[in-house]
């Protein structure tokens, strides 16, 4: 009976592409409350896609929630990097911010193509790679003398190693958070017990280290490191879920 | 002679610290340079040790390098300051004394003698340097070119100067210093000389002395005197030597501007100047521009000049343009010219004069000051109705572009899209695609495996053989398994089946000729026939053995 109804209400439940449509409708009649809403509706049903972040972030940012959009930006970003809308809102957020912070560098120099490329497109592009380097022994059963079969495979093995390296890279050490709350202090230590180190204001971009008691350490791009408590940042990872709570100022102040 | 000398003084045999001086030789010919070091043992100075040098050498700090050596578990911290010294003039000259301040003590070292004798005859003839100046006696402001000239006879590599000092000039920044290479004949022996023109002003009134400029090159060692062969490597090219090679200095005298004479509006120009002034057009429009050129060019400097400001009138404005200016180094000497562009915007029809230019400057070779002009232009002015602003924007950014650059108002955010497909396009959204595109060529893999099996399975003779079904009539299954032991015998031995008989089967053992004789009798001479279906099926199973 329970899986009846459950199949029952999942054939009428809202899709992601309507919650889209909706959440689009709402923003541009200038409610962004609603739009955000529908906007985290999406996400929720698994329509994680970069142009949801990108309508959340714009109906925070008009909510004046600068945290919350540019997290939601940044996690549009990583989807998509070279998506020019999202990264041009994202410098317009970052221009307001109070803390003037140098911006997050790309996951690693060595890997210069994942600054144009999502951790998706890499894994994709890895996969596609290795299938290839799978697939060239195959075809030379039919085609024995083609010599340029004979490297190729070493080749795409390669490449495809090289790119499952740098979409680990992207995956593990892109991690990083955005203050939510208008002020939060750094401390050397979790919890109130911890010497204050600096002081940092919402929209600040700092790279997550540790979490440890509901508290993330954290570093600046100038290397300084603090603890601050987890409620008052938003991850910039995509797969995260997207708290509702963000959508309401105010509230996450410590 | 290449050997150390060694000085060593100890100057407090009592206390820890000690100085040693070191210079690599004693005897110099004139413009040697060696290396002298300062050693400081267990100790240390505040900056960088200073001492008198002779006249005729020339000291010059080259960097300083610190070992510590522990011998007899004592360690021995030793600092070497290095310098370069050259000798620039014959004689006897003293090095030192070294008294310095080494870490509150006071150490003295007594001063080197280093004798400087001239280089010999020949050598000198190969190589020489000589310098001079265009005017040994110029005037303040006046630009003069200091000239040296390198001669050699021989290969030179690795040449580099050290530019004089200059006490009373200034190196002109506006003018780039010239060097050419050139050669010349002198008695059939053919001489390089490299030129290098540098350009001074004269800027301190008074007697100066310009110290001499040193060349530094590597040349071959002199001959052997013994041999009288200049000494090769094992490569069997000449050996080469760094040799300094100073000018002699010159006595230069400064002299001041005369007061006499001086006109109020002196434009502080001095040298020889030439003024030439040309109009774009003779006959303009009303309210458009004609430009007028005016070309200063001399033998002074003219970085930094303006021309004297001509002031708007009810007949005409005027508009200065940034002027170009460009000095140029040559062995004549320095030539400055500069190129000022004047736009003439006429706001009266008829007739007009646009007055001449004159400019007060002091001619060094006339010892006066005299004034260099140019004659007026004139120009005819024709009725017009174009704006004069719009003139004078054409002018001055030489394109006839009027549009304005887009004014922002306002900023704001960029919309999100509309026409997309939602998905979820993070990266665990791809895993399962990820995981299924490898698995495309190993499901090639594996329908190429099942395909070659059953190719093998299909070519493999016993297993067609053993797959033979056996009759159930009694007369065919005797026929059918005689043919199977036949076949199976066959391709045991590598004949053919109807070749079969006792003598061939020998070599497979006498159980397989017992089942040939037994099938034999079985079918053709009544024989028992139990059993033989199993032994020949044994047979072929066991790939034509018992």
């Amino acid at each position: 009976m329970w899986v009846l109804v459950s199949m029952f209400a999942a054939a009428f439940a809202a899709s992601p592409q309507s919650l889209y449509v909706e959440g689009l409708d709402h923003a541009r009649a200038g409610r962004p409350a609603e739009a955000a809403d529908a906007y985290v509706s999406v996400l929720e049903a698994g329509g994680r896609d970069p142009a949801v972040y990108h309508g959340l972030g714009n109906a925070l940012w008009r909510l004046d929630r600068q945290g919350p959009a540019m997290a939601a930006w940044r996690r549009g970003l990583r989807l998509e990097p070279r998506n020019g809308d999202i990264a041009a809102n994202l410098e317009r957020a970052r221009r307001a911010s109070r803390d003037h912070l140098q911006s997050p560098a790309p996951a690693a120099d060595l890997y210069f193509w994942q600054g144009m490329l999502s951790p998706r497109d890499s894994g994709l592009l890895a996969s596609l790679f290795f299938a290839l380097a799978l697939g060239i022994p195959v075809m030379r059963r039919f085609r024995r003398h083609a010599w340029t079969l004979r490297w190729d495979a070493l080749l795409c093995a390669a490449v495809g190693i090289l790119l499952a390296l740098s979409t680990r890279a992207a995956l593990v050490t892109d991690a990083s958070v955005v203050l939510v709350v208008p002020e939060v202090s750094v401390r050397s230590a979790p919890g109130p017990d911890g010497v204050e180190l600096f002081v940092l204001h919402e929209g600040a971009e700092v790279r997550l280290l540790e979490t440890h008691r509901e508290h993330h350490l954290v570093a600046l791009p100038d290397a300084r490191k603090g603890w601050v408590p987890a409620e008052t940042t938003l991850s910039t990872d995509p797969s995260a879920p997207f708290p509702r709570l963000a959508l309401v100022k105010g509230l996450g102040t410590p | 002679m290449s050997v150390f000398l060694l000085i060593l003084a100890l100057c407090c045999p009592a206390m820890a610290a000690r100085i040693q001086v070191q210079v690599e030789e004693s005897s110099l010919v004139l413009g040697q340079t060696v290396t002298l070091e300062v050693q400081i043992i267990d100790g240390r100075v505040t900056g960088v040790p200073e001492f008198p040098v002779g006249a005729g050498l020339r000291a010059r700090y080259r960097g300083q390098g610190q070992t510590r050596s522990i011998i007899n578990m004592k360690t021995t911290q030793l600092v070497r300051y290095s310098y370069q010294l050259t000798a620039l003039t014959e004689g006897d000259w003293k090095v030192g004394p070294f008294d310095l301040d080494v870490g509150g003590q006071r150490l003295t070292h007594p001063p080197l003698l280093i004798e400087v004798t001239a280089a010999s005859k020949g050598e000198q003839e190969q190589v020489s340097v000589r310098a001079e100046l265009s005017d040994e006696a110029p005037y303040v402001g006046e630009l003069v070119t200091y000239h040296l000239a390198f001669r050699r006879q021989v290969d030179a590599h690795n040449i580099r100067w050290t530019p004089p000092e200059t006490p009373g000039f200034i190196v002109e920044p506006s003018a780039e210093l010239a060097q050419r290479d050139r050669s010349q004949i002198n008695n059939g022996v053919e001489t390089a000389v490299l030129d290098i023109h540098l350009p001074l002003r004269a800027t301190g009134v008074g007697k100066q002395t310009i110290s001499p400029a040193v060349i530094t090159a590597d040349l071959p060692a002199p001959p052997d005197p013994r041999t009288g062969r200049r000494p090769v490597d094992v490569f069997g090219r000449y050996r080469l030597r760094s040799k300094s090679l100073p000018t002699t200095p010159l006595a230069v005298e400064v002299r001041p501007l005369p007061s006499a004479g001086r006109p109020p509006n002196f434009s502080g120009l001095v040298g020889a100047f030439t003024l030439e002034l040309a109009a774009s057009d003779t006959t303009v429009v009303r309210e458009e521009t004609v430009t007028v050129t005016v070309t200063l060019q001399g033998t002074g400097v003219l970085a930094g000049f303006v021309l004297p400001a001509v002031a708007d009138t009810d007949q005409y404005r005027v508009y200065d343009d940034s002027p170009t200016v460009e000095t140029i180094v040559t062995e004549a000497g320095v030539v400055s010219k500069a190129v000022f562009r004047r736009a003439i915007v006429p706001l009266a029809e008829g007739t007009m004069t646009i007055p001449g230019i004159e400019i007060p400057v002091f001619d060094p070779a006339q010892g006066a000051y005299v004034t260099v002009a140019s004659p007026p232009v004139g120009l005819r002015v024709l009725p017009g109705v174009a704006s004069g602003d719009e003139s004078v924007q054409r002018f001055s950014t030489g394109q006839d572009d009027r549009r304005r650059d887009v004014e922002a108002l306002g900023d704001d955010i960029l919309p999100a899209p509309g026409d997309i497909t939602v998905a979820d396009r993070t990266f665990a959204g791809a895993l399962p695609v990820m995981a299924l595109l490898p698995m495309l060529p190993l499901f090639g893999f594996a329908v190429l495996g099942v395909r070659a099996v059953a190719a093998r399975r299909r070519s493999d003779p016993w297993a067609e053989l053993a797959s033979r079904a056996v009759p159930s009539a009694a007369d065919q299954r005797m026929a059918m398994i005689s043919s199977l032991f036949r076949d199976a015998a066959a391709l045991r031995i590598g004949c053919t089946p109807s070749e079969i008989d006792k003598n061939r089967l020998e070599p497979l053992g006498e159980a397989v000729v017992a089942l040939y004789l037994d099938l034999e009798s079985a079918r053709y001479g009544g024989g028992a026939a139990e059993g033989l279906v199993t032994r020949v099926q044994a047979f072929v199973a066991n790939r034509g053995t018992i």
